[in-house]
């Protein structure tokens, strides 16, 4: 059995199927174990995960439910165009971060709602970072 | 005592409240949000490694079941149906993540006070050092506790695929491990 065989078995070898080629393989070959043991304990340590209570309310919910969606658009989309003009002078790798931008971009955080911080950073990256060129 | 057998005895299962949310019941809704949303909440925490995005996440989640009662009738079982919703958000907000994180690092020289490294338990630990798209696998499988069918429903691909993506989750965590980074 080569180690691509091997490796073939791993899912049923973590479902308790143990065969004796794969046994055979395990033992004489250090890579494979290593990737085996590694993949056990992976199961043991996510399967012992504790698990978070959600704080979340039904009543959170029912509230956006009755309120229209995207009203925070146009203040990201004002936001995203004020950032537009810092992010063309985007810097070379070794130089210092240009202060325009980050004015800008607390100039432009000044009128975004609480909260929709998130929604003003979606806007930069899904649309004018990447028609800039700049990093993903 | 009796009474309250016979009360949990009669419990509509999922299918059936769902159709009655496409309806507009809200309170099959309520139902199957107080049913589901610990579950929910518990993919969107693994896969995004962070409770404020899973909490966000959750109320989504149950959004888009609410809006899309009406289309789901025949499709795959309730309860993978909806945890692909979660999986599809919670993959897609943790690249954003990803992609915010490079740029205010490249721009500002380190990430947000938010975005600062977390005390990670030590699932979240062996999560965070792999791909959202093994994060996702490995914790439907141990995390969720999922078959290898319900997986492959989920992903909506075959068994053996959702088996094969599974292997490669574990051979990106080894490699992570080795220190030979993550693959991408
Ligand atoms: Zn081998």
């Amino acid at each position: 059995m080569n180690c691509d065989a091997c490796g073939e078995r791993l899912i049923e070898w973590l479902d308790g199927v143990r065969a004796p080629e794969v046994e055979g393989h395990l033992a004489g070959c250090g890579s494979c174990r290593g990737l085996f043991e590694t993949a056990r304990s992976t199961a043991e340590t996510l399967r012992s995960a504790p698990v978070p209570e959600p704080r979340g309310r039904w009543e959170d919910v029912l509230r956006r439910m009755d309120r229209p969606r995207r009203r925070w658009w146009p203040a990201a989309a004002a936001a995203a165009a004020v950032a537009a003009a810092g992010l063309l002078a985007i810097p070379r790798r070794d130089e210092a971060p240009p202060k325009r931008l980050r004015i800008e971009v607390v100039e432009a955080g000044d009128r975004i709602e609480p909260g929709k911080a998130d929604a003003v950073m979606d806007s930069l990256e899904d649309g004018t970072v990447a028609d800039l060129g700049g990093p993903r | 005592m009796i009474a309250a057998v016979a009360e949990i005895e009669t419990l509509p299962d999922d299918e059936t409240l769902l159709l009655r949310v496409a309806t507009g019941d809200r309170e099959s809704f309520r139902t199957l949000y107080e049913r589901h949303r610990a579950r929910v909440f518990h993919v969107a925490y693994r896969v995004t490694g962070n409770a404020d995005d899973a909490e966000e996440l959750t109320q989504e989640t149950f959004l888009t079941l609410y809006r899309e009662a009406r289309s789901v009738e025949g499709r795959a079982r309730f309860t993978t149906w909806l945890t692909s919703i979660v999986l599809n958000k919670s993959i897609n907000l943790a690249k954003q993540r990803q992609g915010r994180s490079t740029l205010l690092k490249r721009f500002f020289g380190r990430p947000r006070e938010a975005e600062r490294p977390r005390q990670p338990d030590a699932a979240q630990g062996l999560l965070d050092r792999v791909a959202e798209r093994y994060r996702a696998v490995l914790t439907l499988r141990y995390v969720m506790g999922y078959s290898h069918e319900e997986i492959a429903e989920t992903l909506d691909c075959p068994v053996g695929t959702a088996k094969s993506k599974l292997f490669q989750a574990h051979q990106a965590v080894r490699r992570a491990i080795e220190g030979e980074g993550e693959d991408e």
